[in-house]
């Protein structure tokens, strides 16, 4: 005997909207997790998307594997007039595209909202105000830790200028490293 | 300069990285320690801005603002520190001509400085300084330019182991006279603070205050 679709379907959405509030409050952390899950599959790193927007004659600013949508994605923050332009003056943007594909093939999308302008802003500004590249930081960090970055973020560290790196080590550990400037 | 003077740069040597909100004069002010003639008499042989500033929150009326400023019935610092209720904090302050009028104008973090520009509230308060008590309109940003601006001072604000008021007090024990701009800027990829003065002979200074970073 089978029970009409809705009578099948609605204590499954009663269940799946108790879920669903549930997730709200640990959404970052599941994303982590998904992120983490689905990272071995990533086909591109962070040097490729740093490298695109350097082609392209601008600064990346930030640099991350992410998981949304149910996939994963390489997705990099960059100024279109390079660090000698400030943010006003700038074009802020970000490219983003599947990390599992063969090729990464990214679309650009130029901010226009609050929440995109106001934090690449900072992170312009922030990668303005130290010597330390994306590049660098994410070299030291992948020397330092014997892994793979997979997110790095300039932040404040001590009101200086540093780059937060998030480490996958081959032992399956996650890390965080802030690196400024001075590291070695 | 000896060292008690080291934190203040006397601003014309210097050529500003990523100025957001720099003023024509600052190059021409910078001749050297012992410049004080008017800025529009400097050589104009100096570097010229980087970027041209916006129109909007930049001092770059000139003398017609400098002969406003008397009617001024308040200083930045009062201003500054009208603005700074309730946790918000000033990211930058000038006197600027509105529509040929003498206006106050003060960017501030509503949320403090802890949070970053993202999940802060960034605005604006101005007003008419010549009026006693000062009542100044706020507007919160919402548009790119103003949005990117603020979040630019924020960041350098963040960056900086002073507030604005202890920034003019440094830069007029190196230039006595009327400070009327104070803004974050960055020089070799260090934060500092612009900070425009009147003096009393009618010449108009640019001191770059080291932001202790």
């Amino acid at each position: 005997m089978t029970m009409p679709l809705r009578a099948r379907l609605l204590p499954g959405l009663s269940l799946a909207a108790a879920v669903a509030l549930i997730a709200l409050g640990t959404h970052a952390e599941d994303s982590e997790a998904q992120l983490l899950a689905l990272l071995a599959r990533s086909k591109h790193g962070l040097p490729e998307a740093l490298a695109a927007v350097r082609t392209a004659g601008g600064a990346p600013i930030s640099a991350k594997l992410e998981f949304g949508d149910g996939k994963l994605w390489l997705s990099v923050y960059g100024a279109s007039a390079g660090l000698d332009k400030c943010a006003e003056k700038n074009e802020l943007f970000e490219l983003k595209g599947d990390a599992t594909a063969d090729e990464w093939k990214p679309e650009r999308e130029v901010f226009r909202d609050k929440e995109h302008l106001t934090r690449a802003s900072a992170q312009l500004t922030l990668m303005q105000t130290t010597q330390l590249t994306l590049e660098a930081a994410i070299s030291k960090g992948e020397a330092l830790k014997k892994g793979i970055v997979y997110s790095a973020i300039p932040t404040l560290k001590d009101g200086k200028t540093a780059v937060t790196l998030r480490v996958r080590t081959p032992r399956g550990q996650t890390l965080s490293i802030v690196m400024d400037e001075k590291a070695k | 300069m000896t060292s008690q003077l080291k934190p203040i740069v006397i601003a014309g040597l210097s050529l500003v990285l990523a100025a957001c909100g720099g003023e024509p004069i600052r190059n021409a002010a910078t001749a050297a320690p012992t410049a004080s003639g008017p800025a529009a008499a400097l050589p104009s042989s100096m570097p010229a801005p980087a970027e041209v500033p916006s129109a909007k929150h930049e001092p770059n009326e000139g003398a017609a603002l400098l002969a406003l400023l008397p009617m001024a019935k308040l200083e930045l610092t009062q201003g500054i520190a009208l603005a700074e209720v309730q946790g918000a904090r000033a990211l930058s302050a000038k006197f600027e001509l509105e529509d040929g009028k003498l206006s106050l104008s003060v960017y501030t973090a509503k949320k403090g400085i802890e949070l970053d520009a993202e999940h802060n509230v960034l605005a604006e308060l101005t007003g008419d300084p010549t009026q006693t008590p000062w009542q100044p309109k706020e507007e919160v940003f919402a548009d790119a330019k103003h949005l990117t601006r603020a979040s630019y001072h924020l960041t350098l604000v963040q960056r900086s182991k002073l507030t604005l008021a202890t920034v003019i007090e440094r830069a007029l024990a190196q230039q006595p006279g009327r400070v009327y701009s104070v803004e974050p800027a960055i020089r070799e990829r260090s934060p500092i603070f612009h900070v425009l003065i009147a003096t009393s002979g009618g010449e108009r200074i640019n001191v770059d205050v080291e932001s202790g970073a």
